[in-house]
């Protein structure tokens, strides 16, 4: 990993830290129109839209849960990059003030 | 196992009303994630580098666009619930009428299958003679009746067969493929079909005042639902928010950058063409992502076709206390649209540098079609020297200029057209006409002519026309008072001149030693309302042709 990221270590914690609040925020609203949909669907059994809902109701259920935790992983890579960064570069700190200095 | 019939009476639809309040609340949810995702987490990432930031930042930008085109879905979701639910309701009730009108001429209905038959008194008196009198007005009777729930049930299977159809339509398979969203805009087109629902309602666009009141009159699921669905009309309605528009304008972005399936109707050589010009475009609407607040980018019309049109804002027109629209000129297409937006960016700087308590708008406005003429080329065509596209575009200018008042309400921005080259013959042509560009003021720079003889016919007092020409700009010098209107520079025009210290035809918006020009200065002063340094207008002798013609290809005989 080259250690030229252009943007201080904390713009990627603030960006990760936003991308885990979008992961966080979806979760209850998804399950809420899936649970709805599934409802939905229950009610019109019998129905050809019934059916049809069921299965874009847990279609969606998986679809939209894969994009939250695709969305969950790229917060935890945005911080691990950070930290990485911020370690190189406190190691290197140590290096010089350490090691060389003597 | 239960009849359609038995099905549609006991028929409830509020779990569909139900789920249908519940995806337009993960649309909104998921509306607010993509802008945060553009603000907060890809927008701050501009000047990211290295190894990570080559493999992260394209899968950012994927998530992002999957969290607009889940959007898109969440709201066509919900519009076909609603479809549905409203249609399968209207059947049941149209069901219900039926029965209680049979009931109410005493036929007999079988709970069942909803067969009706006739009443029991009829066949009771099967050896009353007067039976076979009335027996067949009751039997013609009884078929209405038979036709009519007939066809409520006809109607609840079709709205039902129209959702199965509609709500397969919007795959979430879709969230997994790299051109989401461009398939957004064919899921839109098929379950608009598959509904029986068009762009009805949406007004024809020509009367700013009824679209701005149009829109102000939805809910905001519905303006929501019309942006997911229609986002080409409603990006270029004159008039609409410019938060609405800049919405529904990014997803046709995002569409026209993913089309699904490819226009067949252009060649390759077109259709890259097109695509570099929107990509250009994308690049810097994503690197404002992150600015801070009246710098930020609303992109308030889109164009793909023949060299693109796009009009962009820097800062919200609606609410800023200066509004300026700077109208560029000869070949100028959306390949282009970086060096604009640096334009008005240096335009607002200057603005913001002389008032910097006041929030500046400025609006880069290529909606119109500018010649694509190089006067060096040997191939020089005339139609550069013609008024004809500068009328057609000024005619869209004004309708502009109108929408952003409307847009605006009550709030009356200070407003500035700016006209530069070609463009400024386009901001006369617009002003000449109908009521005028309902500008508080205009400016023409590097001006060939404004298709009038005098600044007094352009609709505005002419202390507000104000004309900035460098000495050495060769458009002026070779084009002005030819066929494209009087020469603004004379005195005899009537227009007031400032101070331009900068070279050339493009230099207008130049920095001086890292410092702005006067020229650049003047334009900032004149949108804030502030007094200008001046420059005596010119004698009205023309251009003798002393100076060595740069021009040499040109045609003789159009100077």
């Amino acid at each position: 990993m080259s250690d030229k990221l252009g943007i201080p270590p904390q713009d990627l914690r603030a960006s990760a830290g936003a991308s885990g609040r979008i992961a966080r925020d979806l979760e209850p609203r998804v399950k809420k129109a899936v649970n709805k949909s599934k409802d939905a669907a229950s009610a019109l059994k019998g129905w050809s839209f019934g059916a049809a809902l069921e299965t874009s109701a847990e279609e969606w259920e998986t679809a939209l849960g894969a994009m939250r935790k695709r969305i969950a992983k790229s917060e935890e890579l945005l911080r691990d990059i950070a930290d990485m960064h911020t370690w190189n570069d406190h190691d290197i700190y140590r290096t010089f003030s350490g090691d060389l200095k003597r | 196992m239960s009849t359609l019939y038995q099905l549609l009476l006991k028929l409830d639809v509020s779990d569909l009303e139900a789920a249908k309040s519940a995806w337009e609340s993960l649309a909104r949810k998921l509306e607010t994630a993509h802008k945060d995702h553009r603000r907060h987490v890809t927008g701050p990432l501009a000047n990211w580098h290295g190894d990570s930031a080559k493999a992260g930042k394209p899968v950012l930008d994927t998530l992002q666009g999957q969290l607009e085109a889940a959007h898109v879905d969440a709201l066509l979701i919900a519009t076909v619930l609603d479809t549905a639910a409203v249609n399968m309701k209207q059947a049941q009730t149209d069901l219900k009428n039926a029965i209680k009108s049979a009931e109410q001429d005493d036929y007999v209905i079988d709970d069942t299958t909803g067969q009706v038959s006739l009443p029991q008194w009829l066949i009771d008196a099967h050896h009353d003679p007067d039976q076979a009198t009335v027996l067949p007005d009751y039997t013609k009777a009884m078929t209405g009746h038979q036709d009519k729930i007939n066809q409520a049930i006809k109607d609840a299977k079709k709205a039902s067969d129209d959702g199965e159809k509609a709500i397969g339509d919007v795959r979430a398979q879709l969230l997994d493929e790299e051109d989401a969203l461009g398939q957004t805009a064919v899921e839109a087109r098929d379950v608009a079909k598959h509904l029986g629902i068009g762009p009805y309602g949406i007004p024809d666009g020509k009367d700013v005042k009824e679209n701005a009141e149009w829109w102000k009159h939805l809910s905001h699921d519905e303006q929501q639902t019309y942006i997911a669905m229609y986002p080409k009309q409603i990006g270029a309605l004159d008039g609409l928010p410019a938060v609405a528009r800049d919405e529904a304008n990014r997803l046709l972005l995002d569409q026209y950058l993913n089309p699904a399936p490819p226009d067949h109707t252009i060649n390759a050589d077109q259709f890259n063409k097109q695509q570099d010009g929107l990509r250009a475009l994308k690049k810097k609407l994503d690197a404002a992502d992150g600015a801070p607040k009246g710098r930020e980018l609303y992109l308030l019309k889109l164009r793909q076709e023949g060299d693109g049109r796009a009009i962009v804002a820097m800062g919200n027109p609606d609410t800023a206390k200066n509004t300026a629209v700077l109208v560029p000129g000869v070949n100028s297409d959306l390949r282009g649209a970086g060096g604009e937006i640096d334009r008005i960016n240096a335009l607002r700087s200057s603005a913001r540098k002389i008032h910097p308590n006041e929030s500046t708008a400025v609006i880069s406005w290529l909606d119109y079609d500018p010649p694509n003429e190089n006067v060096f080329d040997s191939d020089f065509d005339l139609g550069v020297v013609s008024t004809g596209r500068a009328k057609e575009g000024g005619e869209a200018l004004r309708h502009f200029t109108e929408g952003t008042r409307a847009a605006q309400g009550g709030h009356h921005s200070n407003l500035t057209v700016i006209g530069h080259s070609y463009g400024s013959t386009t901001v006369g042509a617009g002003a000449a006409g109908g009521h005028g560009l309902g500008a508080d003021n205009i400016i023409a720079v590097g001006s060939p002519g404004m298709t009038v003889k005098h600044a007094g016919d352009l609709n505005i007092d002419p202390k507000h026309v104000f004309i900035g020409a460098a000495k050495d700009d060769p458009i002026i010098n070779n084009f002005a008072g030819a066929s494209l209107g009087s020469d603004t520079r004379n005195d005899t025009f009537g227009a007031r001149h400032f101070k331009v210290d900068t070279s050339g035809h493009s230099g207008y918006w130049d920095y001086i030693n890292g410092q702005p020009s006067e020229s650049l200065t003047n334009q900032g002063r004149i949108i804030t309302g502030e007094p200008i340094t001046t420059t005596p207008a010119r004698n009205p002798d023309r251009y003798s042709g002393n100076i060595p013609n740069p021009f040499p290809n040109v045609p003789q005989g159009i100077k």
